[in-house]
């Protein structure tokens, strides 16, 4: 690294260190840079300032949002009545790419994960017990089903147990997404567990 | 780089790169392993649900020479515990525990057949639909007596007396069961029933256990907390769902 001049080893450096960049990456991208427009360069390290400036939690759902409350939160045109919960913001594209589902979601930052010590005290179900407790001025619970949207692993179905036991007692309706054979596969391979999720899950037609 | 089958239990995954796992897995034939599965966080995945903690699964692996990983082939799975884990959070906090103890508890490469043995019956049980705190109990004290920790529960550590209605032991020293006469000041206490089923574990398999004890998380607290540390002492770090486990 020491026959290059040392911005270009700087900035190869701090390329290696994002997820899945290693040495030949970072050397391609950073010389890609560096052939690229200075104005191009610019709007890139603006976008990444940017990024760290005015992204923020919303402080309704915990998802990421340049404007408090998110897009999500704040549009009318969701029915507040269903809220969606999912482990990490990204996820929330995933359901909204389906274009079905036009309720409210909560973002928990991570799963229960007795393995790792991680606990229901470090995610954000707190936050969502006290959005299911908020009523209508007429007393009416506003929130009338949480969807459990967490991952299909154990680490998933532990958190989505702990929250639907939370939830019991406040007599909103809990349900958890269904799991079986993707679309596009063949149940020729699919494994014994993913094939039981499906048998369980199955619909009447 | 021959291709190896094996018996497996898995014990943990963690995120690889965009798409693959490692996988830690206790085999019946060359012992605990670590190796890598290929697109296993893929949708469509061959890997399945294969790939969860204590599932048991018929393996094909690569391992190549001066490498610490091999590589995985493929994994059928025989027994699933996700259906288990599914019923209750507490199984599944008590789960994480069982694997947990596996993981760090056993030396790489090293077959113990009789480990092997313990996590199958404890599973079957499990998935008989026995609740939580019995067979946990039994896998703590069969990886203590296995890993040859494991005090002796019928006669005092100091004067040789039998132990028949408490027992005192010290966390902090090490040191085995003690009689009431003999023990230290600030000892933690061990009941005579607790007692009673740490001398009949020895010699009584798990399925007949679970229909003579108690399998309540009350029950035999005492002897679960010993066990506990003793593993702790052993490892000389902090089993982390156990926290969870006393909070679930």
């Amino acid at each position: 690294m020491n026959d290059l001049a040392a911005p270009l080893t700087e900035l190869i450096d701090q390329l290696k260190r994002l997820p899945g960049i290693g040495q030949k990456s970072a050397q391609r991208i950073a010389f890609h840079l560096l052939r690229a427009p200075r104005e191009s360069v610019q709007h890139l390290s603006e976008a990444l300032l940017a990024l760290k400036d005015s992204l923020r939690f919303c402080s309704v759902c915990n998802n990421i949002t340049d404007i408090d409350p998110c897009r999500f939160c704040s549009d009318a045109q969701r029915n507040p009545a269903v809220i969606c919960v999912v482990e990490e913001p990204h996820n929330v594209l995933s359901i909204e790419k389906t274009r079905q589902f036009d309720g409210l979601y909560h973002v928990l930052h991570g799963a229960i994960s007795p393995l790792q010590g991680i606990g229901p005290d470090q995610i954000r179900i707190k936050s969502l017990i006290e959005r299911l407790r908020a009523t209508s001025p007429d007393g009416q619970p506003l929130v009338r089903e949480v969807i459990l949207a967490t991952d299909p692993d154990t680490e998933g179905e532990a958190t989505a147990m702990y929250i639907a036991r939370l939830l019991k007692p406040l007599g909103v309706k809990v349900s958890r997404i269904a799991m079986g054979i993707p679309v596009g596969s063949e149940i020729e391979y699919a494994d014994e567990v993913t094939m039981l999720k499906a048998m369980e899950g199955r619909r009447e037609l | 780089m021959p291709l190896r089958e094996a018996d497996a239990i898995i014990l943990r995954s963690y995120p690889l790169k965009e798409s693959d796992k490692i996988v830690s897995f206790y085999t019946r034939e060359y012992g605990k392993l670590r190796g890598v599965c290929r697109g296993a966080r893929r949708p469509k995945s061959g890997f399945g649900g294969a790939l969860e903690p204590l599932t048991h699964v018929r393996m094909q692996f690569f391992e190549r020479p001066n490498r610490d990983l091999c590589t995985v082939d493929r994994c059928d799975v025989v027994a699933s515990m996700l259906e288990t884990a599914s019923r209750d959070y507490t199984i599944s906090v008590g789960l994480s525990y069982i694997a947990e103890i596996a993981e760090k508890l056993l030396p790489e490469r090293e077959v113990q057949d009789a480990v092997f043995r313990l996590m199958l019956v404890v599973m079957a049980a499990l998935r008989d639909g026995a609740p939580i705190w019995l067979p946990l109990l039994y896998d703590q004290y069969w990886n203590v007596r296995l890993a040859g920790f494991l005090p002796d529960f019928s006669y005092c550590a100091a004067c040789g007396a039998a132990l028949v209605e408490m027992a005192g032991y010290h966390p902090a020293t090490g040191e085995g069961l003690m009689c009431p006469d003999c023990q230290h000041p600030a000892s933690s206490h061990l009941g005579a029933t607790s007692l009673r089923l740490a001398q009949a574990m020895a010699r009584t398999p798990l399925p007949q256990l679970l229909t003579s004890a108690e399998n309540a998380r009350e029950a035999f607290a005492d002897l679960r907390g010993l066990l506990h540390e003793r593993l702790e002492a052993h490892l000389e770090h902090p089993l982390q769902s156990w926290r969870l486990l006393l909070q679930a």
